[in-house]
C-alpha cells in the first residue's frame, strides 16, 4: 500500500536538503517482475509530442486519413474497453464525422485545428446526441437538447466527440467507484482506482482510448485523475470556460478541464474550449491568448530555459500525511525545476487547512441546491408510492447513490481567506508547486468505506478551486506499486488567467524530464506517431 | 358622473361588507355589535405584492412570455431546468427594478446580488427559486396615496420595506380541471426532449412551465395601513405606478399584479402586535378591501369572545363565493428556505451614471401629477379623477407587452389634460369637459381615450371658442351655462345663423355650449377640426356677448329662489332660466322674417307645438305654414279612399292625390285647421298663415313633409313629437296616431334627422310643465313654460 496518510511522515527540516547531492529521477519505472512490457524499455524513452499536432500533420501530408485514425483508436478502444470501463457511451458517429473531415481534406478545404482528433467527453458535459447521464441512474435516459458550449467548440473545431466517459455520480468523489453504472479501472493497475470524479476522461487518455478528453474540476477532479493515470491535466481559471452545458455539482467551484498525453495537447485543447459565453454569466470576458504559441520545442531550449522564474513550493503539502513516495518524486522534480533556472522557495498558506472543511461545506451546500431538481419525476426512475412527499422520497433514494445524498449546511468566509494566502504567494512567486494528490492510485475498494479517508486525498487540490486559480498536473516520475510502477503528478498553481506560464513551464519541463515514459502497460499495441 | 368614474379601488365599495354568520333574525343586531367590537381593536395591515414585469423575454433565458398561450411552448431548456443550463440576467429586470425603486423612494443598493431560495414543490423546475435575500436592490422607500373623497378622503403615506428582484414558478394544472385536458400535446414541439414533460401528462398533476422564471418584482410594505380601503388604495397606486412606470401591465386578472396581505389586530392602545394572518387569493382591488375587513371582524370577534388564542399564524384564502376568509395552512414557524447566493449568476452591480439616467428618465408620477393638479386649484374629486386614470375600466384586456417597446400603459386621461391645457385651455372647464361627455363617451363606446378621434388641441379650440366670447368672471359659472344655452335656443329654435367668417377669436363670435357638445361629439367620432365643423355645420353665430350678459343677469337677479336651488345643485333648473330668457333680440341677432312651418294634425301633439311655436318661436314678421298630410288610417275603408276627389288646394305635388277631404272620412278635418288658424291669429294679428293640406296613398307621411317644407322653402319646422319612442313600440296608440311614420320609425324622429332645414320636436309637458324639446343636435331639453 502506497499511501501513507496513517503512516508516521518521514520529517524533513527542509526541503532542499544541505548536502546538495541532486536528486534523480526515477530515471526507469520500477518494473513488476510478472509482466514485463517491451514498449516501456528506457532506451525509448522520449519527450512526450503532441499529438494533436502529428495527427494534424499526417492527416494534412495525406499520409493517414482521418477514419484510419478512428479505427486505429476505436479498435484499442474497444480493446481496453472490458478492463478499464472508462466509457459510459461510445459514440455511432465516429467514423461518419471521420469521414466527412476527410472529405473537407480531400477537397483541400480548411480544417479545423482539432480535425480528426478524437475527443472524450466526461459524461456530466451535455451532448446532444448521446446520453448525458452525471454518472447518475437519476439521469440513465437523459439526452440533453443541447450540446455544452465546450463540447460544441470541440466540434467546431473539427474534433470528433467519441464518447461519454465515466465519472463518480455527479462529479462527487474521487475514485470513480461511485458511478451508478460501472467502477473504471486505472491502466497502470487494473486493480486500482483511476482517481475521479474524472476517472473516465483521465484513464482514456491514459489508455490512448481518445487523444484528449474533456473532464470537470469541482475539488481536484481533473488533476488527482490526471496525477493517478500519469497524463496532463489542466483545470483552467474559474470563468476562462464556459459552464454552460456541464451538470452542476457546486457552481461556484466547477470548471470544465483539459486532459491530454502531453502539456501541448492540453494547451491546444483549452485554447479551443476557452473564451467568454453570453449563456455563462460566470464565463469571463478576459482575452483568451494563443496558449500553444509559447511552447517552445525541445530542440530551441537553452541550457537554463526557466532561468529567473520564481517558484514556491507550498510548505504544507509536504507535510504530514503525505506518501514518502510521493514527496520524493515531488521533490525531485523541484529539483529538476532548479536545474532549469528556477528560484525555489518554500511559501506557506496558513489557511490551508481549512481548505478541505469549507471546500466539503459549500460543495455539499450549493450540489444539495442544484441536485434538488432530481426529483424522479421530471428525471429517471419514478417509485410507485402512495403520495406526493413519499414517491419523492423514493424516488430519490433509488436514483441517488450515497455520496450525493449529504448535509446542507454553508459558510464562505474561509474561502475568501484562502483567495488572500494564494494571492500573497503569488505575489512573490510566478508558479507554486505541490504534490496533485497524497498519494498515488489506490486499490478499488480501499477507502470506499472510509469517506474520510477519500475525502482527505482532495487536500492538495480544493484550496485552488476555493481561490478560482488555473492548475496544472503533469506527471514528473513514478512510485512503486502496480506492475510496473504507479506515475506521481506534481501540481503546479498559477495566478488567475495566467494557464500560458503554467503551460509554457510545464512543457518545458515535460520536454527535459529525462527517463520516464508515461505510457500504461496496458496499451498492447503501439501508439500511431 | 364623476363619482362613477374614479379609481377601481374604490368602484365596488357597495358589495356587502363581510359579516359573520349568524342566524338571520340576529343578524342585524350581530353586525352592530360587531361594529362596536370592531372599534376597539386596532389593525395592522401589511401587503406583499409581486408584480410581473413586461420585460420582453423571461428574467434569465430568452423566452418570450405570452400570457395565456398554450401550455409549456415558450420554453427553453434554461427555463425548465434541465440539467446543465445556467441563467443569465436579462439587464432590462434590473433597470425596471431600479425604475421602480427611485419611484418608490427607496434607497437603492450599489451592489446586489441573486440567491437561491430552496423549496420543494413541482411547480419549481429547478428546486430552487432565484430571488435576493439578504441585499435588496432597493429598500426604505415610501407611496404616497390620495383616499377617494366618498370614505372620507386624506393623504397617507404607506412605508416600503424593501423591493426584490425573482423570478416566477410555473403554474400546476389539474387535469380534471377542464381547464386543461389531457389532449393537450405540445403544438410547438420546440425539441424532441419536451417528451420529458408529457411524462407528466400522464398524470393527474400537469405542469405548465411557460410562466417560469417570468421576471417579479416583489414589493413588501411596511405595516402602515390600518383599514381594507387603505389597503386596497396602496395596492391601486401601486399599480397606477408599475403602469406610469411602463414596467408592467398590472393586471391583476392575469396575475400580473399579486397582492398578499397580512392582517392582525391589537386591543387599541397596545403596542404589542397581535398575531397575523396571511390572507392570499385577492384578485381585486375590492376584494382586498373586502377580505381584510372581514378578517377583521373575524379576529375582533374572537379577541371580544376571550378565544384570542384561536388566531394563530395561518395562510388563509379570501373565498369570492361566500365572501369570508378560510384556512388554507397553518404555518409551522418559519420556513427555512435555506438561502444562499446563486453561485451561477454575477453580483449586480450599479453605478451613479446608470442610476441618473434613469432617475432623470422617470415620468411624471401619479402623486406629482395629483400634487400639481391640487396646485391648479381642481377640487380633490376632479384630481383623482384625472390623475389616478381610468384607463383601466375600459380596457378589457392587454395584449402582448406592449410596455416593453416603453408604451405607457396609463396615464393617458391625465396626458390628454395636460395637452389640453397646454394648449391654452381653461383648467376647470377642460376638466368639466373631460370628466362629462368625454368619459360618457369613451365608458359608452368602450373606447380609451387614445382611441377616440379628438386631439387635445381641438378640445382645447373647442373650449377656447365657447369661453372666448362668453363672460369669464363675473357671475361665474351658471352666466356662462344659460348664456350657452340662450344662444343654443337662438340656434335651434329660432334658426339663426350667420356665415363663419373666419374670426373666431373675435370676442363678437360664439359657438353655443350645445352646439358645443355636438361638436365634440363629432370630433370624438369622426376626428377633424372644430373650425371645420363650424364651418361644415355652418354653426356661427354673431352675437354681441355683453347683450347676452345683461339679459341672463337680468334672468337670475329676477329669480333669486331658483337661482339658489340651481346652485345647491338641482341643474335641470337650466331649461327654467333658458325659458325666462327672452326670444331672440332681432335687432341683435337677424332682423329678416323667416318661414316657419307646423304640422298640423287634430291631435294633442300637433296643439303643443303649435303653442310651443307661438309662444317661443314666432314674431310678428314671420310667416306661418300650418301643412297636414292626410294618410289612409287602416280602419278606413280603401274603397272610401279611393274614391276621393281632386283637390282643389293651392299646392299640389304630382306625387300626392290631395283634397279637402269632406264628410266622415275625415272626421273633423276642416274644423280643426281652422282653429289652429284663428288660434294664430289670436296670439299674433300680425302673422301671415297659410294652411296646406297634402293627401297621400302611400302612407310615407315624412316624404311629403319634407318635400313640401323644401318647396316652401321652410327655414324652420316644428312637429309635435310623442312622449317617447318606446311608448310608441310598447303599441301605446291613440285614434288619430297620424304621426306614425310608413316604416315603423317615429316621424318626427325621420324629419329631426333628415330634414334640411332646422326641425323641432316637440312633446309638451302637461298644462304648465313646459316643453319637451329635440333638435337634431340637442337631447331632450326641457323648457320650462
Amino acid at each position: 500500500m502506497l499511501s501513507t496518510l496513517h503512516h508516521p511522515p518521514r520529517r524533513l527540516s527542509r526541503f532542499f536538503p544541505a548536502n546538495n547531492k541532486p536528486r534523480h529521477f526515477h530515471t526507469k519505472p520500477v518494473l513488476s517482475s510478472s509482466q514485463p512490457v517491451t514498449d516501456q524499455s528506457p532506451s525509448s524513452t522520449s519527450p512526450p509530442e503532441s499529438q494533436i499536432l502529428s495527427i494534424r500533420h499526417s492527416l494534412l501530408s495525406r499520409e493517414v486519413t482521418a477514419t484510419q485514425l478512428a479505427e486505429t483508436y476505436l479498435s484499442r478502444l474497444k480493446l481496453a474497453e472490458p478492463q478499464l470501463k472508462s466509457f459510459i457511451h461510445v459514440s455511432n458517429n465516429v467514423l461518419k464525422e471521420a469521414q466527412s473531415i476527410d472529405d473537407k481534406i480531400k477537397r483541400n478545404e480548411n480544417v479545423g485545428p482539432l480535425a480528426g482528433v478524437l475527443v472524450g467527453v466526461k459524461d456530466n458535459i451535455c451532448t446532444v446526441d448521446m446520453p448525458s447521464t452525471a454518472g447518475s441512474r437519476v439521469l440513465e435516459n437523459y439526452r440533453p437538447p443541447f450540446d455544452a458550449t465546450a463540447v460544441k467548440k470541440v466540434k467546431e473545431f473539427d474534433g470528433i466527440v467519441v464518447g461519454k466517459t465515466n465519472l463518480d455520480e455527479f462529479g462527487m468523489g474521487s475514485t470513480t467507484e461511485s458511478s451508478s453504472f460501472q467502477v473504471t479501472a486505472n491502466p497502470w493497475d487494473i486493480s486500482r482506482v483511476p482517481g475521479g470524479s474524472s476517472g473516465g476522461s483521465a484513464a482514456a487518455v491514459s489508455a490512448r482510448q481518445c487523444v484528449v478528453s474533456l473532464g470537470s474540476d469541482t475539488g481536484g477532479s481533473v488533476r488527482q485523475p490526471a496525477s493517478f493515470c500519469g497524463v496532463v491535466g489542466l483545470k483552467p481559471t474559474y470563468g476562462r470556460v464556459s459552464r454552460y452545458g456541464l451538470i452542476a455539482y457546486a457552481s461556484s467551484l466547477d470548471v470544465i478541464g483539459c486532459f491530454g498525453s502531453s502539456v501541448a495537447d492540453t494547451g491546444i485543447l483549452l485554447s479551443a474550449i476557452s473564451g467568454h459565453d453570453r449563456l455563462d454569466a460566470t464565463s469571463s470576458k478576459q482575452e483568451v491568448p494563443d496558449f500553444t504559441s509559447q511552447l517552445i520545442s525541445a530542440a530551441l531550449l537553452e541550457s537554463k530555459p526557466l532561468k529567473g522564474l520564481k517558484v514556491g513550493v507550498i510548505r504544507e503539502t509536504l507535510e504530514n500525511g503525505v506518501d514518502s513516495g510521493v514527496k520524493s518524486t515531488v521533490l525531485g522534480a523541484v529539483s529538476h525545476l532548479e536545474e532549469l533556472g528556477c528560484t525555489l522557495s518554500e511559501v506557506s498558506l496558513p489557511s490551508f487547512s481549512l481548505g478541505l472543511p469549507a471546500y466539503y461545506i459549500l460543495a455539499s451546500s450549493e450540489s444539495s441546491s442544484n441536485l434538488s431538481r432530481y426529483d424522479g419525476v421530471r428525471y429517471g426512475n419514478q417509485a410507485a408510492a402512495e403520495d406526493l412527499n413519499a414517491l419523492y422520497g423514493d424516488s430519490r433514494a433509488k436514483g441517488f447513490g450515497s455520496e450525493a445524498c449529504q448535509n446542507e449546511n454553508f459558510d464562505g468566509n474561509v474561502r475568501t481567506l484562502i483567495q488572500k494566502s494564494f494571492k500573497t504567494a503569488l505575489d512573490e512567486n510566478d508558479i507554486l508547486i505541490s504534490p496533485a494528490a497524497p498519494s498515488a492510485a489506490y486499490k478499488i475498494g480501499e477507502k470506499k468505506n472510509d469517506p474520510l479517508a477519500m475525502y482527505s486525498g482532495d487536500i492538495m487540490t480544493v484550496n485552488v478551486n476555493l481561490a478560482g486559480l488555473p492548475a496544472l498536473v503533469l506527471p514528473c516520475g513514478f512510485v512503486e506499486g502496480g506492475p510496473i510502477g504507479l506515475p506521481v503528478g506534481l501540481q503546479m498553481i498559477g495566478a488567475a488567467f495566467d494557464e500560458g506560464k503554467l503551460l509554457k513551464v510545464g512543457h518545458i519541463f515535460e520536454q527535459t524530464l529525462q527517463g520516464c515514459r508515461f505510457v500504461p502497460p496496458l496499451i498492447a499495441d503501439g501508439i500511431p506517431q | 358622473m364623476k363619482s362613477t368614474h374614479t379609481q377601481t379601488a374604490t368602484q365596488e365599495k357597495q358589495q356587502p361588507s363581510p359579516k359573520i354568520k349568524s342566524s338571520p333574525q340576529s343578524n342585524q343586531a350581530k353586525t352592530r355589535t360587531l361594529d362596536r367590537i370592531s372599534k376597539e381593536y386596532e389593525a395592522i395591515i401589511g401587503i406583499e405584492t409581486h408584480v410581473q414585469l413586461s420585460t420582453l423575454s423571461k428574467a434569465f433565458c430568452p423566452c418570450p412570455y405570452i400570457y395565456g398561450s398554450q401550455p409549456n411552448t415558450s420554453v427553453c431548456p434554461i427555463c425548465m431546468g434541465l440539467p446543465g443550463a445556467l441563467p443569465v440576467v436579462n439587464s432590462k429586470v434590473v433597470e425596471f427594478a431600479v425604475k421602480l425603486g427611485l419611484a418608490l423612494n427607496c434607497k437603492l443598493s450599489f451592489y446586489s446580488k441573486f440567491d437561491r431560495k430552496q423549496y420543494f414543490y413541482p411547480d419549481l423546475p429547478k428546486g430552487y427559486q432565484i430571488s435576493q435575500f439578504d441585499i435588496p436592490i432597493a429598500t426604505g422607500g415610501y407611496l404616497d396615496v390620495d383616499l377617494p373623497v366618498e370614505f372620507g378622503g386624506g393623504h397617507r403615506r404607506f412605508g416600503i420595506t424593501r423591493v426584490h428582484m425573482e423570478e416566477d414558478a410555473g403554474k400546476l394544472l389539474h387535469a380534471d380541471d377542464g381547464e386543461y385536458s389531457q389532449e393537450i400535446t405540445f403544438p410547438i414541439m420546440l425539441h424532441w426532449f419536451s417528451a420529458l414533460l408529457t411524462l407528466l401528462y400522464l398524470y393527474a398533476l400537469q405542469v405548465d412551465l411557460n410562466r417560469a422564471g417570468v421576471p417579479l418584482l416583489e414589493i413588501v410594505s411596511e405595516p402602515d395601513m390600518r383599514t381594507g380601503i387603505e389597503a386596497a388604495e396602496y395596492a391601486a397606486e401601486l399599480q397606477r405606478l408599475v403602469r406610469y412606470l411602463g414596467v408592467s401591465n398590472g393586471n391583476m386578472q392575469e396575475g400580473s399584479l399579486r397582492c398578499d396581505v397580512n392582517v392582525s389586530i391589537r386591543p387599541v392602545g397596545q403596542s404589542k402586535f397581535g398575531t397575523k394572518v396571511e390572507i392570499k387569493n385577492l384578485n381585486s382591488f375590492s376584494s382586498i378591501n373586502r377580505a381584510i375587513d372581514f378578517e377583521i371582524a373575524r379576529q375582533a370577534l374572537l379577541y371580544s369572545q376571550g378565544k384570542a388564542d384561536q388566531i394563530v399564524q395561518e395562510t388563509r384564502l379570501w373565498e369570492e363565493g361566500s365572501q369570508k376568509t378560510v384556512t388554507m395552512r397553518k404555518k409551522e414557524g418559519l420556513a427555512d428556505y435555506r438561502y444562499f447566493p446563486e453561485p451561477d449568476l454575477p453580483e449586480v452591480i450599479l453605478n451613479k451614471e446608470y442610476v441618473d439616467s434613469i432617475q432623470s428618465s422617470l415620468p411624471e408620477l401619479p402623486e406629482m401629477k395629483r400634487r400639481r393638479y391640487e396646485e391648479m386649484g381642481l377640487s380633490m374629486q376632479d384630481v383623482l379623477f384625472l390623475a389616478n386614470d381610468i384607463n383601466q375600466l375600459y380596457v378589457v384586456s392587454f395584449e402582448g407587452p406592449a410596455c416593453a417597446f416603453g408604451l405607457s400603459l396609463t396615464g393617458n386621461v391625465a396626458r390628454f389634460f395636460d395637452a389640453t391645457i397646454e394648449k391654452g385651455a381653461d383648467v376647470k372647464l377642460a376638466a368639466n369637459w373631460i370628466m362629462g361627455d368625454i368619459a360618457a363617451y369613451m365608458k359608452n363606446e368602450k373606447l380609451t381615450i387614445n382611441e377616440i378621434k379628438l386631439s387635445a388641441a381641438e378640445l382645447a379650440e373647442l373650449i377656447a371658442s365657447i369661453k372666448g366670447a362668453t363672460i369669464s368672471g363675473k357671475i361665474g359659472k351658471e352666466v356662462l351655462d344659460f348664456a350657452s344655452l340662450y344662444l343654443m335656443l337662438q340656434n335651434e329654435l329660432y334658426g339663426v345663423f350667420g356665415p363663419y367668417d373666419g374670426l373666431c377669436t373675435s370676442l363678437r363670435l360664439i359657438i353655443v355650449s350645445g352646439k358645443g357638445s355636438s361638436i365634440l361629439f363629432e370630433l370624438m367620432a369622426k376626428g377633424g377640426t372644430v373650425k371645420g365643423i363650424i364651418i361644415e355645420k355652418d354653426l356661427v353665430q354673431i352675437v354681441d356677448p355683453s347683450e347676452i350678459e345683461k339679459m341672463v343677469d337680468k334672468v337670475l337677479s329676477e329669480n333669486p329662489k331658483q337661482l339658489e336651488q340651481y346652485r345647491g345643485g338641482k341643474t335641470k333648473l337650466q331649461g327654467f332660466f333658458a325659458g325666462q330668457l327672452p326670444p331672440a333680440d332681432m335687432e341683435a341677432g337677424t332682423p329678416q322674417s323667416r318661414k316657419v312651418m307646423v304640422i298640423a294634425d287634430p291631435t294633442r301633439e300637433s296643439a303643443g307645438a303649435l303653442q310651443y311655436a307661438l309662444s317661443h318661436v314666432l314674431l310678428e314678421e314671420d310667416e306661418l305654414v300650418l301643412l297636414h298630410v292626410d294618410t289612409p288610417n287602416s280602419w278606413k275603408n280603401p274603397f272610401i279612399t279611393f274614391l276621393r276627389k281632386p283637390s282643389n288646394s293651392q299646392y299640389t305635388t304630382p306625387a300626392s292625390l290631395s283634397s279637402s277631404s269632406e264628410g266622415a272620412a275625415a272626421p273633423g278635418g276642416e274644423d280643426f285647421l281652422e282653429e289652429m288658424k284663428q288660434a294664430c291669429e289670436v296670439a299674433k294679428p300680425k302673422l301671415r298663415v297659410h294652411v296646406e293640406k297634402v293627401h297621400t296613398e302611400s302612407g310615407n307621411k315624412a316624404a311629403i313633409i319634407l318635400s313640401q317644407s323644401t318647396a316652401h322653402g321652410v327655414d324652420l319646422l316644428i312637429i309635435g313629437q310623442r312622449r317617447s319612442l318606446s311608448n310608441a313600440i310598447l303599441g301605446y296608440r291613440r285614434a288619430g296616431g297620424s304621426l306614425r311614420g310608413s316604416k315603423g320609425v317615429d316621424t318626427a324622429e325621420y324629419l329631426i334627422q333628415n330634414s334640411k332645414c332646422n326641425c323641432v320636436g316637440v312633446q309638451r309637458k302637461g298644462q304648465n310643465a313646459g316643453y319637451l324639446l329635440n333638435t337634431k343636435t340637442y337631447r331632450n331639453f326641457w323648457l320650462l313654460a
